[in-house]
């Protein structure tokens, strides 16, 4: 709702409960409910007036919102008048409430009563102004529908139940009944025993028989003496039956019975229906987890280490580690599959097992005949064709097999030989990893090549860094950059650079400060994208 | 709507008939009411609050007030309050030390 | 200066082996350090030249090829089985002759990176100033793959036409790889025909020039077939021949 805006004074008072009612009709509120909220509303504001500002001396404007959503509205009041916190106001005491008029303090009582008639009362300071929020749920009110013969049913039973705040429709016929069944949701449906033998199957084998109209309750409308036909009904698949002529208390317990049976049916099926979403997010990670490595090489005069922190969601980030066949070249790739859920995770596996088995083919000369001079060098290094055309050939897979599905992977595929410390990678729309000695940066691998799975028959040339001894390559995913704080802040990557400023005496230390480093950042945040890291570390010669 | 009292004076009883919303923009003009039945000492004050749409606490202390003002043992009588404003009384326990009845004889 | 030179011809019988051997005894004589690597995979034979036995591999290029040493622990020093004095040394990394072995190489294959990075590791392990590949005829794997990294190829051919034509695909694909230097070899050219107006003939087809011209003779063929001709006949015109080769492959 739009915001009302009116000057802080007892005058404008009347005005700040129009809009609370204005809001609370329109977020459906029941008419008691209406008036607590606005009660509370009018306390408050009461006490804006007389105390932050006319004793004050001070003028101000009260700001006034409601805001509407699926399950509350919320009323905000804001004003500019000193700092004041209802909810550190002492509640009265239970002798205070004993206590005859004459003997009490003349006042007192509104912040209480603001307090206790609102579902929930919230006090902020923002900006230097007062923020008094005023929450009331919205109470689920049921829809239902009266399908009855007579006008005298359709008539004192629809008053009946919008008395209580239901919303009713009443037609006469099956007929009209489905139409209505069909144009919108109800949650009721209070049926005339009297339909029910007429000619074709009744309504409530109509409405058993569809799957969408299966669960909602049917009451049976009935008299004496056909509560034998009441109790058949019921066999039939009808909830309950309500007796004419029709007592208000039976007719609000029956219909409130049922409609919260109704509830609960729904809410179990949404509660199977989360259970169901967790194990998949379980099923997510087991997969995630079982294509990872167990081992990661070690070559000597190396250290490698990796670190993976799953999200709460199934995120698809992946690294891998192994030897070249028959090399002691060691291959490091790390992936983040740009989707989340089990389908991240599952795509996750098929990459980065294509990548590996990709990787320890051997590949023909004709690979590298069309090539420049300047490519062929690079890519007659061992491993190196391998490299280029597991990239490729992943990207061709996964473009034309699973091109529909809008799947892909940013990643990062490096060889290093161990004994040059000689570095070939495709670098496929990453995160730029960082070689570094010490506190310096020495130089960022950036992009070489699209995403992968994107576009098909794209070129991925392989590219050359090296190694020093003392220098470490740090490759992650950007789930460490854009890792977010609570107030929504990412860890950034100067604050990445800042941490890998600290010397570090091993790869597994580095990550272990990195992590730390994010953990302090997200804080109670929850973590939404996997955080995942591989460093290889070159030693120092001696 | 806005706030009305009335006061009717017989026989030492008080009666002021409300009508409207007491807010704290009319608790004034119900305390100058209640004031002006004091100056004639009933014995009792009987309000007739069946056409009290809204009362917030600033009401309430209107109530304190009269009680203090014509003393301890002049009861009060709220006649037929609203199921809203009779919730009011009793939150705040004001219908612990008056008298709420649905009508009154006399 | 060339370092790597890789010797090939389209067929077999074109005494490549022979003429590897040669180029590379001559230029260990001169004082250079020499490697001489077998990658005739399939048909391995340059260890003969050289004198050596089965029983003397006990690695070969293979078990590189296999992850299971590296390159230099297979490279023999040949030098001593020379009945010469000479300066310089001779390392050479023969392929495996067990049946068993060709056939799993073949059968599996091999990373053609990883052959290259073995000439590249030779060169440095044993300091070598040239590297020789011997290849095997036609043009499979490892021989594009010696072809792509080398400095300096020289294609043997005899004059016939069956030659003429593969050597023509050879020469085409050298140029598509870009090598440095590129030179023909002529051998068995029968005296008749005259060996300068075959000479000029093939430069002129080929557009390549020709390093040099070898006869063929009854008695080059006996003498040839017991060792190295240019370490039994230094003075031989033949092993003069051979020297003008191995000079204009390093020039």
């Amino acid at each position: 709702m739009e915001p009302l805006i009116v000057d802080g004074k007892l005058e404008t008072l009347g005005a700040i409960r129009q809009y609370v009612m204005a809001a609370a009709a329109q977020a459906g509120l029941s008419k008691r409910r209406s008036y607590d909220l606005a009660l509370a509303v009018d306390e408050v504001a009461t006490n804006i007036v007389t105390h932050g500002y006319n004793e004050s001396g001070l003028a101000g404007k009260i700001t006034i919102r409601g805001d509407i959503d699926e399950h509350a509205l919320m009323v905000t009041l804001e004003d500019s008048a000193v700092a004041y916190d209802p909810t550190k106001r002492p509640p009265p005491q239970e002798e205070d409430f004993d206590r005859p008029l004459e003997e009490r303090d003349i006042g007192g009582w509104g912040v209480y009563l603001a307090i206790q008639s609102v579902d929930n009362f919230i006090y902020r300071r923002v900006d230097g102004l007062n923020r008094n929020i005023f929450v009331m749920n919205r109470e689920p009110h049921g829809d239902l529908l009266i399908v009855a013969t007579t006008h005298e049913t359709r008539d004192s039973l629809s008053r009946l139940l919008r008395a209580e705040g239901y919303e009713v429709e009443a037609v006469e016929t099956t007929a009209e009944a489905l139409d209505k069944l069909a144009s919108r949701p109800f949650d009721l449906v209070c049926l005339d025993v009297n339909l029910l033998d007429g000619a074709g199957p009744s309504l409530i084998e109509t409405m058993k028989a569809d799957n969408a109209l299966r669960g909602i309750p049917i009451l049976v409308l009935t008299n004496l003496d056909s509560i034998q036909a009441a109790e058949q009904s019921i066999h039939a698949g009808a909830d309950d039956y309500l007796r004419h002529p029709f007592s208000p208390v039976v007719v609000r317990a029956r219909v409130g019975a049922n409609l919260e049976k109704q509830r609960v049916r729904i809410a179990e099926a949404a509660l199977k229906e989360s259970e169901k979403y967790e194990r998949d997010v379980q099923i997510g990670h087991q997969i995630q987890l079982s294509f990872l490595p167990e081992t990661l090489p070690q070559p000597r005069g190396y250290e490698i280490a990796a670190r993976f922190a799953p999200a709460r969601q199934v995120a698809g980030d992946f690294y891998d580690s192994f030897l070249l066949p028959n090399q002691s070249k060691v291959a490091l790739v790390l992936g983040d599959v740009c989707d989340k859920g089990v389908g991240a995770a599952l795509f996750m596996a098929l990459f980065r097992s294509m990548l590996r088995a990709f990787s320890q083919q051997n590949y023909p000369m004709s690979m590298v005949m069309d090539v420049s001079a300047e490519e062929r060098r690079m890519l007659l290094k061992g491993g190196n064709i391998a490299l280029k055309m597991a990239v490729e050939l992943t990207n061709n897979y996964i473009v034309t097999n699973h091109g529909a599905t809008n799947m892909f992977a940013t990643l990062f595929f490096g060889i290093v030989d161990p004994a040059t410390g000689d570095l070939y990678y495709v670098n496929a729309g990453h995160e730029a990893p960082i070689i570094f000695n010490g506190s310096d940066v020495k130089s960022r691998l950036g992009v070489t090549g699209p995403a992968v799975g994107i576009l098909p028959q794209m070129s991925y040339p392989v590219h050359y860094a090296h190694l020093e001894p003392g220098e470490t390559l740090l490759i992650f995913t950007d789930g460490v950059t854009e890792a977010k704080d609570p107030g929504g802040h990412l860890f950034g990557e100067p604050r990445l650079l800042k941490l890998i400023e600290q010397p570090a005496t091993s790869a597994a230390v580095l990550l272990e400060d990195i992590e730390e480093g994010l953990r302090e950042h997200i804080a109670t945040a929850a973590q939404f994208d996997d955080i995942t890291m591989l460093a290889v570390r070159r030693e120092p010669s001696v | 709507m806005a706030f009305n009292s009335s006061l009717d004076m017989s026989d030492g009883v008080a009666k002021i008939t409300l009508d409207g919303e007491l807010d704290a923009t009319a608790a004034p003009a119900f305390r100058d009411t209640i004031e002006q039945a004091a100056t004639g000492h009933p014995q009792r004050l009987v309000l007739l609050m069946q056409g009290l749409e809204y009362m917030a606490s600033a009401g309430v202390r209107v109530l304190i007030f009269a009680k203090q003002k014509m003393g301890a043992n002049v009861d009060i009588y709220a006649i037929a309050p609203t199921e809203q404003v009779l919730s009011t009384l009793q939150k705040t326990g004001v219908d612990r030390s008056i008298i709420v009845q649905d009508s009154y004889q006399g | 200066m060339s370092k790597i030179i890789s010797i090939h011809s389209f067929r077999g019988g074109t005494g490549k082996s022979n003429t590897t051997a040669n180029l590379t005894t001559i230029y260990a004589m001169q004082g250079y350090r020499v490697g001489v690597v077998d990658t005739d995979i399939q048909s391995p034979g340059i260890h003969v030249l050289f004198g050596i036995e089965e029983e003397d591999m006990v690695r070969s290029l293979n078990d590189f090829l296999w992850g299971q040493c590296e390159i230099e622990e297979a490279a023999l020093d040949v030098t001593e089985r020379l009945a010469t004095p000479i300066s310089g040394k001779i390392f050479l990394i023969p392929s495996s002759i067990k049946a068993g072995e060709i056939a799993r190489v073949l059968r599996e294959g091999y990373d053609v990176g990883l052959l290259n990075d073995g000439f590249n590791r030779l060169l440095d392990a044993l300091e070598l100033d040239i590297l020789l590949i011997d290849t095997h005829p036609g043009l499979n794997e490892q021989t594009l793959l010696s072809i792509a990294v080398s400095d300096a190829l020289a294609i043997i051919l005899r004059p016939d036409q069956q030659d003429y034509q593969g050597t023509a695909v050879t020469v085409e694909v050298a140029r598509k790889l870009e090598v440095p230097k590129l030179v023909l070899i002529l051998n068995k050219v029968p005296m008749s025909l005259g060996l300068d107006t075959v000479k000029k003939r093939v430069e002129a087809s080929y557009n390549c020039p020709v390093a040099g011209v070898l006869p063929h003779s009854d008695e080059l063929m006996l003498l040839a077939s017991s060792g190295i001709f240019s370490v039994q006949y230094p003075t031989h015109p033949v092993t003069t021949t051979y020297k003008q080769i191995a000079a204009m492959l390093i020039s």
